[in-house]
C-alpha cells in the first residue's frame, strides 16, 4: 500500500487536481478469489490468494502491497452495509463469499442439504442458497429469501435494529482514536434503498411488491433509512468521514430494473434525508456502486447529492467519456475500463487505458479501475502491465513485478 | 360483449384478476378462444414490449403483465384448438453448465410463454448433453442459452458442438443471451440468435422461426 492522503483524495474529488488520480484498492480494484488463485498457480506470490488475509472480495494487505495500491479505509467494523461483516465460508474447499446485507445479528450459517454436485445452505443474511462443489469459488443461486410477506418481514426487521450493540466495535473510544489517526481516505457504507431489499425479498418477488404492496416496500426502505440515520448520527459525532458508500446494484445490461419514476417516488426523498445528514457532518462525497446501465438513474442520483459512480460497466453500454461530456466536473467517475479489452492482448489493453484515463483525469475527478471485479480469465501479466501503465500516466516509477 | 381493447389494456397493465374475468366473459359470449388470444392478449403483451423498448416500462411492469398473461392463458388454453396462434414453437431454455444465474433466464421464459411459445425451462447449471437430449425429446425449435459470466460463455460452443454431434444442429436454432453476450459473440460461436434483454428475446425467437419481430 502506498500513502494517499485524505486531502489529496478530496482535492481530486473536488476537481482541484486535474490530471491526478488515485490507484485505489479496496472497493475500486477488486478481484474474485478464483482470479487470485489462478494467478498464484501461474507464478504470482502465494500470499495473494490467502483467503484469511482478506475479507471476501475486499483487497487483502498482501494484494494491496503487491500492486502498491493507494490506501483507503472502509470502516468494515461498523455493520452499516453489505461488506461489513463479510466472511468467506468454506464448505470443504468450496468457498462462498457471505455478505451480511445489513443484517445484525447474522443468521447462523448452516448446510441444509448436500448432494454429489452441490450444497444448499443458509447464509448469514438468511438466504437459502445453492453452490456448486466443483468450483473453488461460487456465485450462488438464490433459492429462497427471508422476507416473503408482512409476517416474515416483521420477524426479519428485528435484525435491523440500530441499537444492537454488536453493530459497533466493542471499544468505541479505542476505535475512534484508531480511525482518527488514519491518514488515508476513510469511508463508511450507508446502505442503499434497493439493493438490500433485493437481497431480503428476491428480485422477482420485489418487482411484484412494487405493485402488490407498495406500502411494504416503503416500510422496508424507511427501516433502512432509520437504521442508517442512527448509525450516521453516532459515527459522525466522533469520526470524520471522507466519503460514504451506497450499494444498489439496481440495473442490468439495458437499463434500470425499476423506472426512474419509482426511484423518484420511493427512494429519492430518503437519499436526500440521509445525504443532508452526512453533508451536515462535513462529508460531501457520495459513492454509489451499481452494476449495469445506470444512465437513466444518474440525473436522479445527482439530484440527491450522490456524485461518485462505479463500476460503469462497458458491456452494459456505460461510457465514462460520454458521462464526462454530459456532466463535466460535477461527477466523480470510477471504473469504466472495459475488462474484456484487458483479456485480449497488451495492445488492446493499452488502447483502452490510454483512450480513457488521461482524458478522464484531466477533465475532472476520476479513479481508474476495470469495470467490475477482475475475472479469473484476466492474465496476471496483463494486470501487472495495466498497473504500470497507470503509474506511467501518473508519472510514477514502474513496479518491478516478478513475472 | 367484451371489447378486445379492454383485454389488451388489462394485460398490458398487468391487471390479472380483471383480465381473467374478461377472458371468462368473452368465452361465455362465444368469442373464439383464438380471437381472444390474437386480438386481445398477444397485442397486450406486444404493446408492453413496445413500451419497454421505448424506456417506458421496466421489470415490475413486465412481470405483472406476464403474470396476468399466464393466468389468462391458463383460462384460455382448454378452449384453444391445436395449431392455434398460441403454438409459436417450442423453446428449450436454460443457464449453461457452471453458471447458477437464473433471473434473466426465467424472465425470458415467462415472456416467451406469454407470447405463445411452449417453454421447457431446464433451470441452471445445465449440461450440453441435457440441452441436446431435451431438444431431441421435445422436438424443440429453439435452444436458448443463458450465461452471466465471461468464464461460462465458452459453454455456448460446447452446447452447439453437442447439438452437431447428435445430429440436431440443422433442426434447431440457437439463441444466446446474458450480461457479457453480444451479437459478435453469437456470430463467433455460430448461434443464429442473440438477445440483448428479455423482450428482444421474444422478437428474436419469432425472427428465428420466420415470424419476424412484432
Amino acid at each position: 500500500m502506498t500513502r494517499f492522503s485524505r486531502e489529496r483524495f478530496l482535492s481530486i474529488c473536488r476537481g482541484e487536481r486535474l490530471g491526478d488520480f488515485g490507484i485505489l484498492g479496496n472497493g475500486f480494484h477488486m478481484f474474485w478469489p478464483e482470479t487470485l488463485a489462478a494467478w498464484v498457480q501461474n507464478g504470482a506470490p502465494p500470499a495473494l490468494a490467502d483467503k484469511a488475509s482478506g475479507l471476501g472480495n475486499d483487497v487483502s494487505d498482501a494484494v494491496s502491497e503487491f500492486f502498491q495500491f493507494d490506501e483507503s479505509r472502509l470502516l468494515w467494523e461498523i455493520h452499516s452495509g453489505m461488506d461489513a461483516g463479510t466472511v468467506m465460508l468454506d464448505f470443504g474447499g468450496s468457498c462462498f463469499q457471505d455478505h451480511s446485507f445489513l443484517v445484525y445479528p447474522p443468521f447462523e450459517p448452516q448446510v441444509l442439504q448436500e448432494d454429489a454436485d452441490s450444497l444448499v445452505f443458509l447464509s448469514r443474511s438468511g438466504i437459502k442458497e445453492r453452490i456448486l462443489k466443483a468450483k473453488s469459488f461460487n456465485m450462488p443461486m438464490w433459492l429462497q429469501h427471508p422476507v416473503k410477506d408482512r409476517a416474515s418481514w416483521k420477524e426479519f426487521k428485528k435484525r435491523l435494529d440500530p441499537s444492537t450493540a454488536g453493530r459497533y466495535p466493542a471499544d468505541w473510544q479505542q476505535f475512534v482514536a484508531m480511525v482518527n489517526a488514519i491518514e488515508c481516505p476513510v469511508a463508511m457504507e450507508i446502505g442503499g434503498f434497493f439493493g438490500y431489499l433485493n437481497m431480503w425479498v428476491g428480485t422477482e418477488e420485489l418487482m411484484y411488491l412494487f405493485y402488490d404492496d407498495p406500502a411494504l416496500v416503503d416500510d422496508m426502505m424507511e427501516t433502512v433509512l432509520q437504521l442508517e440515520t442512527r448509525i450516521v448520527e453516532r459515527v459522525t459525532k466522533d469520526i470524520r468521514l471522507d466519503f460514504v458508500w451506497y450499494w444498489e446494484d439496481m440495473a442490468y445490461k439495458s437499463g434500470p430494473m425499476i423506472s426512474p419514476a419509482m426511484v423518484r417516488k420511493h427512494m429519492l426523498p430518503r437519499y436526500m434525508k440521509l445525504n443532508n445528514l452526512v453533508r451536515a457532518a462535513g462529508c460531501d462525497t457520495f459513492f454509489l456502486d451499481s452494476d449495469g446501465n445506470i444512465d437513466a438513474l444518474i440525473p436522479l442520483w445527482l439530484e440527491s447529492g450522490i456524485n461518485f459512480f462505479w463500476p460503469l460497466e462497458c458491456a452494459a453500454g456505460m461510457d465514462p467519456l460520454a458521462l464526462r461530456r454530459r456532466y463535466g466536473k460535477d461527477i466523480i467517475l470510477s471504473g469504466g475500463l472495459d475488462k474484456r479489452e484487458f483479456m485480449r492482448d497488451r495492445a488492446s489493453l493499452r488502447n483502452e487505458v490510454c483512450a480513457k484515463v488521461p482524458t478522464l483525469a484531466e477533465s475532472g475527478p476520476y479513479f481508474p479501475s476495470p469495470d467490475h471485479l477482475v475475472p479469473m480469465d484476466m492474465p496476471f501479466e496483463n494486470f501487472c502491465y495495466y498497473i504500470n501503465l497507470l503509474r506511467e500516466i501518473r508519472g510514477d516509477e514502474p513496479i518491478d513485478f516478478p513475472l | 360483449m367484451v371489447c378486445m381493447d379492454d383485454v389488451r389494456l388489462a394485460v398490458c397493465e398487468g391487471r390479472q384478476d380483471e383480465v381473467v374475468e374478461l377472458v371468462r366473459s368473452a368465452l361465455r359470449d362465444q368469442v373464439p378462444a383464438d380471437s381472444i388470444l390474437r386480438e386481445g392478449l398477444i397485442p397486450g403483451m406486444q404493446s408492453l414490449g413496445d413500451q419497454f423498448r421505448d424506456g417506458n416500462a421496466f421489470l415490475p411492469e413486465i412481470l405483472i403483465s406476464a403474470r396476468a398473461m399466464r393466468a389468462a392463458l391458463a383460462e384460455l388454453r382448454p378452449h384453444l384448438a391445436p395449431g392455434s396462434t398460441a403454438d409459436q414453437g417450442t423453446v428449450v431454455l436454460g443457464t449453461v453448465a457452471g453458471d447458477l444465474h437464473d433471473i434473466g433466464k426465467s424472465l425470458v421464459g415467462m415472456l416467451l410463454e406469454g407470447n405463445g411459445f411452449k417453454v421447457i425451462d431446464l433451470g441452471v447449471d445445465v449440461s450440453a448433453e441435457t440441452f441436446a437430449v431435451t431438444a431431441r425429446d421435445q422436438s424443440a425449435d429453439i435452444v436458448a442459452l443463458s450465461a452471466l459470466l465471461t468464464t461460462t460463455t465458452p459453454q455456448f460452443s460446447v452446447v452447439i458442438k453437442t447439438l452437431e454431434e447428435t445430429g440436431l444442429r440443422d433442426k434447431v436454432k440457437v439463441l444466446i443471451g446474458g450480461a457479457p453476450v453480444s451479437r459478435a459473440l453469437a456470430d463467433e460461436v455460430g448461434a443464429e440468435g442473440f438477445a440483448e434483454e428479455c423482450v428482444s428475446a421474444v422478437d428474436e425467437a419469432k425472427r428465428l422461426l420466420g415470424g419476424g419481430a412484432s
